[in-house]
């Protein structure tokens, strides 16, 4: 259009002075009639009306980016697929990194069967064990028993699945070299003794194969135990719990057992019946529990204590079971047990002893309580008054110590608790003997159960003999 | 079309610009027909934006518009398309909640849109006594403002300062005068007209 030539093109530099004043008057005039007719200039007058800065510089930096665009103009249409395409490959990396991680938790999760399935594999061949052949079971059995003999540590290692299911089913004795084939069971016992420190763990394993699998297990156990009427099936009574379930079947192991040990040589090669459980409540005559009282089959010496609520339960092949209860404070009673539940046993207080031992009773109980103990200290779930009845009850106490100290001495143990209660790290902190402090920490491994309050706290158990 | 090129853009219109562009889609003719009106599309993004980056980005905003605008659209008057297409962008980048603001509205001091082109008339000479007329119709302010701005071709602030007015009231006037007279204008034509004709 030929107009277009005529106007005067106003550039934003006139504008600019136009604000700042720096026009003339007709200057001026000028360019507000050309605002009058022209609304673009108009608006561009507003608009640099309410700027106020450096607009030319403005100007000048426009002109330098459109050059840059029309000069590069053909970069741009480059640009957008890059952006998106840069956006395909974060979202594929992020799903390739949430996939991967997916498998990885799968596949940890998985790993965690196998170890399930192995427990029960460890069963089945201890089960086929007895169905096999004796002779030829007992022998490699025997050698490997004779094998460890020497070693008193760390008896777990045993290759054999089959004798490491039954640890927690053996009993100690001593080891008996000239045990052949019948003896395969006393040979396992024997090694009872090195077993000592793994029984909390066996026990543990065997607590809930027992619950599944009891007679067979005990039907094992009485073969390998090679004992006639026996079973080395001690209950553990988890404190606070109430398993009159089957029991699970811990080793017990003192030298006692050697000499029960001794009696049954040809015991392997009875095959009885299936096992036996036992079931019973021990209380006083008023019908009050007794907990923790000691149940002790007075034929191979292998017994169990009843839990807080006095229930204890064992198992044998025999079908009558003849056992001595004790608990402190009572007189001792020996009595037959009947195959099955409802054996309830009660004993009478026995008045003249309590008195005179009452304070030894309580070693424990009348503990020093500073404030920083009782805060981290472990204590025994069932309280450290009954605790302290179970070390007594259940104390068996070396011959040999009987003979050489008189009036008793104390064995002092320390230790932590694990997560799932068991007394851990055992340390003895003062010792009597060696036999003592082993049958210490017998009582202590195999006792009721102990609840932690601090992850790290330690308790001291004093025992008497 | 050879010989063209050999020309500097410079020296093309408005109209050969965009054709061209139209044509070879060459970016550099485009920057050369913008750089012409880039001072008043910044100065309408002022305006709308009140904000100079933002000013600055609208005008590349608009230019990317253009280029695919220009290629689709038959255009006539580039500047006054321009100005349109400036101002559709400001308004549209307004729109999002944050960006409005509350403006005391005056109305009387709004500018009028219309495109008046008053030129022509004004010079013709038998409309002079039409706009004498006209003129004494006006409300007293308005007319002395176009008297004193059109006929005595004084500048804003002279106005200001001969009727101690404020300046946005001067403008006002002188707007709304405009208007006035180009409505009293169109209407005596048309009676005029009614009367050659009766």
């Amino acid at each position: 259009m030929a107009s277009d030539s005529n106007i005067h093109k106003f550039t934003a530099e006139d504008i600019e002075r136009y604000q700042k004043g720096l026009l003339s008057s007709k200057e001026k005039h000028e360019i507000e009639k050309a605002a009058l007719e022209d609304p673009f200039l108009a608006d561009a007058m507003e608009g640099f009306n309410g700027s106020g800065v450096n607009i030319s510089a403005d100007i000048v930096e426009l002109k330098e980016r459109l050059s840059e665009k029309t000069e590069e103009a053909k970069v741009i249409p480059f640009k957008m697929p890059n952006r998106s395409s840069f956006n395909w490959w974060k979202i594929a990396a992020i799903l390739i990194l949430v996939a991967g991680a997916g498998t990885l938790l799968y596949y940890v999760s998985f790993n965690n069967k196998p170890a399930g399935i192995a427990q029960e594999k460890n069963n089945t061949p201890l089960v086929q064990q007895p169905t096999a052949q004796d002779k030829v079971a007992a022998p490699a059995i025997a050698d490997s028993a004779q094998a460890k003999k020497s070693n008193s540590s760390g008896l777990i290692e045993v290759d054999s699945v089959h004798y490491r299911v039954t640890d927690h089913a053996v009993a100690s004795g001593e080891p008996r070299p000239d045990l052949n084939s019948k003896a395969s069971g006393k040979a396992i016992e024997s090694q009872s003794k090195s077993l000592r420190s793994d029984s909390i763990t066996t026990a543990g394993i065997s607590a809930p194969i027992a619950d599944e699998k009891t007679p067979a297990v005990a039907l094992s156990q009485k073969e390998e135990s090679g004992k006639k009427d026996k079973v080395a099936t001690i209950n553990k009574p988890v404190a606070g719990e109430n398993r009159d379930g089957y029991s699970a079947n811990v080793l017990r192991e003192t030298e006692y057992k050697k000499r029960a040990s001794e009696t049954a040589p040809g015991a392997l090669y009875q095959r009885d019946a299936k096992a036996k459980i036992f079931r019973g409540k021990v209380t006083d005559l008023s019908n009050n529990p007794l907990p923790f009282a000691n149940i002790t089959n007075t034929r191979d010496d292998i017994g169990t204590y009843s839990d807080v609520q006095g229930n204890f339960s064992l198992v044998s092949p025999d079908s009558v079971l003849n056992v001595q209860v004790k608990s402190v404070g009572f007189s001792n009673r020996f009595l037959q047990l009947q195959n099955g539940p409802g054996n309830l046993v009660t004993l009478q207080e026995d008045r003249s002893l309590t008195a005179r031992i009452l304070d030894t009773v309580k070693r424990n109980t009348n503990r020093p309580k500073d404030g920083y103990m009782v805060l981290e200290e472990p204590e025994p779930v069932d309280g450290w008054v009954n605790y302290d009845v179970y070390l007594t009850n259940n104390l068996k106490a070396p011959d040999r110590l009987k003979t050489k100290i008189s009036g008793g001495g104390e064995v002092e143990v320390s230790f932590e608790v694990s997560k799932d209660g068991e007394p851990t790290n055992i340390k003895i902190e003062k010792s009597l003997c060696d036999a003592c402090d082993r049958e210490a920490i017998r009582l202590i491994r195999e006792g009721p159960k102990w609840k932690r309050k601090a992850r790290k706290g330690r308790t001291v158990v004093k025992i008497g003999f | 079309m050879s010989f063209l090129k050999n020309i500097s853009p410079s020296s093309l219109t408005d109209k050969e610009l965009v054709d061209q562009y139209k044509e070879t889609g060459d970016l550099r003719l485009l920057g050369e027909l913008y750089q012409r009106y880039m001072d008043l599309v910044y100065g309408v993004c002022l305006k709308y934006f009140k904000d100079q980056e933002l000013a600055k980005d609208g005008v590349m905003q608009v230019f990317e518009e253009l280029i695919g605008k220009l290629k689709k659209h038959e255009v006539g008057n580039f500047r006054g398309w321009l100005h349109q297409v400036a101002k559709n962008y400001c308004l549209m980048q307004l729109r999002t909640p944050k960006n409005l603001r509350t403006v005391e509205f005056k109305g009387e001091l709004v500018q009028s849109e219309e495109n008046v082109h008053l030129n022509g008339i004004l010079e013709k000479e038998e409309n002079f006594k039409r706009l004498e007329d006209c003129l004494g119709s006006l409300v007293a302010q308005q007319r002395e403002a176009i008297r004193l701005f059109y006929l005595e071709s004084k500048c804003y602030d002279e106005i200001v300062e001969i009727t101690g007015q404020a300046w946005n009231q001067v403008r006002s006037f002188i707007q709304n005068g405009r208007r006035n007279l180009k409505l009293c204008m169109e209407k005596n034509e048309a009676l005029s007209i009614d009367r050659k004709a009766g």
